[in-house]
């Protein structure tokens, strides 16, 4: 288990460094945050498969905060090619996200018997691509919302034309059907292992809810004239602020110090 | 129709109002948020009681913890009508508009989205008729050999055996010397008829229109203090859940087709659909 922990630490530690070129260096430079974040990802993905390893072929718990940077690293690496794309939001979410996970541990919990279903694991996978789905939709809005502000003529103009003001909305689409499919595999999960679809043991189950109502009702939006695409921008960045307050907050622990025991094991 | 009818099944199928019960009903579900964590043991017997027996106990003895309960029951069914004139109307508009598309498939995609609005009712449908009709029988404990009756109803059931493996291995530490795997078989009489069964945790099965879910066994701990052997089965009548896995599978093939539609049928630059 030691491993699973210091790869994540690793991975949070590099994820800083990147956010560190991303914010520090300027011109060519700064393209060198990509090396930092790449050994990042890997080392959070290494610690992501080891959490599976070690519980499977059971569900981990509360391991939401351990997966989600790497999810939305990993679904927003090609952006982070693109040189005109902004790279700070994308790398500050990623590593805001490690540390909060690094500091704020819930892993303690074990697994219990119940989860041994592939609905189980669908339920909680297809959850955290949902959810990095929805922060990556809230990042691209206040891309927009940004671009709308710069006072250049010209850059509003272009703006009109860019894929830009769609890419929230795309990325909302799939975390809605993401997360969709989660919920009904925790149904069906639910129904095989307790014979009812819903199970009141969880208070989790109303905000997991309650997010899917919300970007039900964002998918709504565009039929209301009033609702132009500047407008809809703010909605997806609600949207990824309850996203974080009712599916992130649950899963954090309490504040803690990084085990430094487990730093020497290595 | 005439024009009052028509006005309010114009208002009853608004976009407006559609937005308004969404947001309601997210605001309330995170009040319900609030008042579940920490009182769940309120709403835990509403699986076993049903709604109505659940509403005259527990419901009106914590009106603090459950009004958010109700008030989530009237934005379900408002979004419910909402949804079914709203969908409706764009199905006939739909239809009617038939001739303007070249292609069948592209056609027949443009149903997705109401497919799944469709669906969605179905869903809320099976779920009220589950709270509303379901039978259950919670917790009922069977020792290896005994036969034990399921009330209200004139099924036997015996524990025939009881197979439980017990972890043990480097690989998931916390397990070991525990229960990771349980098969009981089960002989269960009904008049003349008799039936083997096999039941396992997220593994039930079905006889005579009921669902059997294996709630607990033991001995869970191969060392230790030696428990006898039993399971504890939940024992389900539940009339409602054909329709929500109609529903769940009805709006998956809409989402399906909407993706579909998304990914394939994107018109090409400049090509006119």
């Amino acid at each position: 288990m030691f491993f699973v922990r210091n790869m994540f630490y690793l991975a949070a530690f590099f994820y800083l460094l990147a956010w560190g070129f991303v914010l520090f260096c300027r011109g060519r430079s700064v393209s060198l945050f990509r090396g930092p974040l790449w050994i990042g990802l890997f080392a959070n993905f290494l610690s992501a498969a080891g959490r599976y390893y070690f519980s499977w072929p059971l569900m981990p718990m509360y391991q939401t905060p351990f997966f989600l940077p790497l999810f939305i690293g990993a679904l927003l690496s090609k952006r982070m090619r693109d040189k005109e794309a902004g790279r700070l939001l994308p790398v500050s979410a990623v590593c805001l996200l490690s540390l909060t996970a690094v500091f704020f541990p819930k892993d303690f919990y074990l697994p219990f018997l119940e989860s041994r279903t592939i609905f189980s694991h669908l339920f909680f996978l297809s959850g955290v691509v949902g959810k990095a789905c929805f922060i990556i939709a809230g990042i691209h809005a206040i891309d927009y919302i940004c671009l709308c502000h710069a006072d250049s003529g010209r850059q509003v103009q272009k703006l009109k034309n860019s894929e830009k003001r769609n890419q929230a909305s795309r990325w909302i689409i799939w975390g809605f059907a993401f997360w969709t499919i989660s919920m009904f595999s925790g149904e069906i999960w639910s129904y095989l292992g307790w014979g009812s679809p819903v199970v009141w043991d969880d208070a989790a189950i109303l905000t997991a809810m309650a997010t899917w109502f919300y970007y039900a009702c964002f998918l709504h939006l565009h039929l209301q004239k009033t609702w132009n695409f500047k407008k809809r921008s703010y909605a997806a960045i609600l949207g990824a602020v309850l996203t974080l307050v009712f599916n992130f907050y649950s899963d954090l622990g309490r504040f803690q110090l990084p085990d430094l025991d487990y730093l020497f094991q290595l | 129709m005439d024009n009052s009818m028509k006005k309010i099944w114009k208002a009853l199928g608004s976009i407006r109002l559609t937005i308004m019960l969404l947001l309601l009903t997210v605001c309330d579900l995170a009040g319900g948020y609030l008042s579940l964590k920490g009182s769940e043991k309120i709403f835990r017997p509403l699986n076993d009681l049903g709604l109505i027996e659940w509403v005259n106990t527990y419901g009106r003895t914590y009106p603090g913890h459950t009004v958010w309960f109700f008030m989530l029951f009237i934005l379900l069914f408002l979004l419910s009508v909402n949804t079914f004139v709203c969908t409706t109307d764009r199905v006939f508009l739909l239809i009617k508009n038939r001739k303007y598309f070249t292609d069948s498939p592209r056609f027949f995609l443009k149903f997705s989205a109401h497919i799944m609005h469709y669906a969605l009712i179905l869903i809320l449908t099976g779920y009220l008729v589950s709270y509303l009709y379901a039978v259950t029988c919670s917790t009922m404990i069977i020792a290896l050999k005994q036969d034990v009756m399921i009330p209200g109803t004139e099924i036997k059931t015996r524990l025939q055996s009881l197979s439980i493996d017990y972890y043990q291995g480097d690989r998931l530490n916390f397990l070991n010397d525990r229960a990771c795997k349980v098969k009981a078989d089960l002989l269960l009489t009904s008049g003349s008829r008799e039936t083997n069964k096999t039941i396992g945790l997220n593994s039930p099965f079905w006889f005579k229109d009921f669902s059997f879910h294996l709630d607990d066994f033991a001995p869970r701990y191969r060392s230790g203090m030696q428990r006898k052997p039993y399971i504890s089965l939940i024992v389900k009548k539940d009339p409602g859940m054909k329709l929500y896995f109609a529903g769940t599978l009805l709006f998956l093939t809409g989402l399906i087709m909407y993706l579909c539609q998304w990914f394939l049928l994107q018109p090409k630059k400049g090509e006119r659909v």
